[in-house]
């Protein structure tokens, strides 16, 4: 539902219709983006066999279906740790061991991740002729990739100024907050352009690391 | 650091990071190269093509490489009239233009995005100021229509400012 239109206009008013109009339009852009890799994608069907092309779509369907696959990494390396840690500390109480029952839901998770991952990259490793057949498919998914993230990062950004001027406890010193949007911040160049454009320093040693999904 | 200041701030690295965005985008092209390439190596799919449909195939690798972003219109046609005359290679036609358009959108909007960023930070410096009649929502409306260049993000506007005038019948001319 828009906002109804007044005769005279509150800031409040104003800045929350614009932060609803912004975060749209910037979703919209997401969407443009979105859809030129489903181009490209579609180009690349042309010539790519289908198995490798199933793989290709998999891994970008995991990818962008929700958790990002460092996440999922993430928690998948955290469960094999536990289960590390319990069997060794099973082995040190002379106890048979026993690695109990896994959660069927996360063992697919796990197992169909790294089994794309590991296709994907045999694919580009082993072979350099379907490498570079699937090269613009990759390099037009990694972009978009870049492109979701410093759109998110914008639009936090933009909503934490705002809401921040109408919580109640405007702060005194608006630095905090640039301080809560630099930790979004990813890749070297964006966090580089923050500190130096709004915090008008240079970024901290250490802060500036992304990882890429997959390297090619 | 104070609101005003934050505010000013923000929009610059906003400006900077939308505009690395587009340009991210912009490589966009040569993936498409990049793909086409990968076609034209293809000896099986090559051989089974007419000497006419490889030949523009091989036209529109050399069109796509020399091409920049000031010609999209141009290039936007001769795509068209090698889709008409070679229906053989139609199929990868389709998806360079679909991919180009959606790049040439993306582009349209990010930069927007920031003319739109500059007329609400106007509108927030005018607010009691403005003793008018005028009705200050339909104004900024108004304003931030003005820097659209797509019906899809006026739209977005009117969805969210009721009262705008609705979209005229002639739809403003898109490059693509």
């Amino acid at each position: 539902m828009g906002a109804n239109a007044l005769k005279v206009l509150t800031p409040e008013e104003l800045d929350r219709t614009f932060l609803k109009v912004l975060v749209e339009q910037c979703e919209s852009a997401v969407e443009e983006a979105r859809q030129c890799t489903a181009s490209i994608f579609s180009l690349t069907s042309n010539y790519v066999s289908q198995p490798e092309f199933e793989t290709l779509q998999q891994f970008y369907d995991l990818y962008f279906g929700g958790q990002n696959v460092d996440q999922k990494k993430d928690e998948i390396n955290d469960e094999v740790d536990d289960l590390v840690s319990m069997l060794q500390a099973q082995m040190e109480r002379g106890e048979e061991l026993d690695v109990g029952e896994e959660d069927e839901k996360k063992k697919q998770e796990r197992l169909s991740l790294s089994a794309i991952q590991k296709k994907l990259e045999s694919l580009i490793t082993l072979d350099g002729g379907i490498r570079n057949q699937i090269l613009p498919a990759l390099a037009s998914m990694q972009c978009e990739d870049a492109i979701r993230q410093r759109v998110e990062h914008l639009t936090f950004g933009w909503q934490k100024i705002i809401e921040a001027s109408f919580g109640g406890n405007e702060p005194k010193d608006w630095t905090e907050i640039a301080r809560e949007i630099a930790v979004k911040t990813s890749s070297v160049e964006e966090t580089k352009d923050f500190y130096e454009k709004v915090l008008g320093e240079a970024a901290p040693e250490g802060s500036v690391e992304r990882s890429t999904f997959i390297e090619f | 650091m104070n609101q005003v200041e934050l505010l000013k701030r923000f929009r610059d690295f906003t400006d900077a990071s939308l505009i690395w965005c587009v340009k991210e985008a912009e490589l966009g092209t040569s993936r498409v190269t990049g793909a086409i390439d990968g076609l034209l190596k293809d000896i099986a799919r090559v051989s089974a093509m007419s000497n006419d449909s490889l030949k523009a195939l091989e036209g529109l690798q050399s069109m796509l490489k020399s091409f920049d972003n000031s010609n999209y219109q141009q290039l936007h046609k001769s795509l068209q009239s090698l889709s008409h005359e070679h229906s053989e290679i139609d199929r990868y036609i389709q998806p360079i233009m679909e991919a180009l358009q959606f790049q040439d959108r993306f582009r349209q909007n990010l930069e927007n995005v920031v003319r739109m960023i500059d007329v609400w930070q106007e509108q927030r410096k005018l607010l009691g100021k403005d003793d008018s009649h005028d009705d200050q929502l339909l104004n900024f409306g108004n304003a931030l229509i003005a820097r659209t260049t797509m019906k899809r993000e006026r739209d977005v506007i009117r969805a969210h400012i009721k009262g705008l005038a609705p979209e005229a019948e002639v739809d403003r001319v898109n490059m693509f």
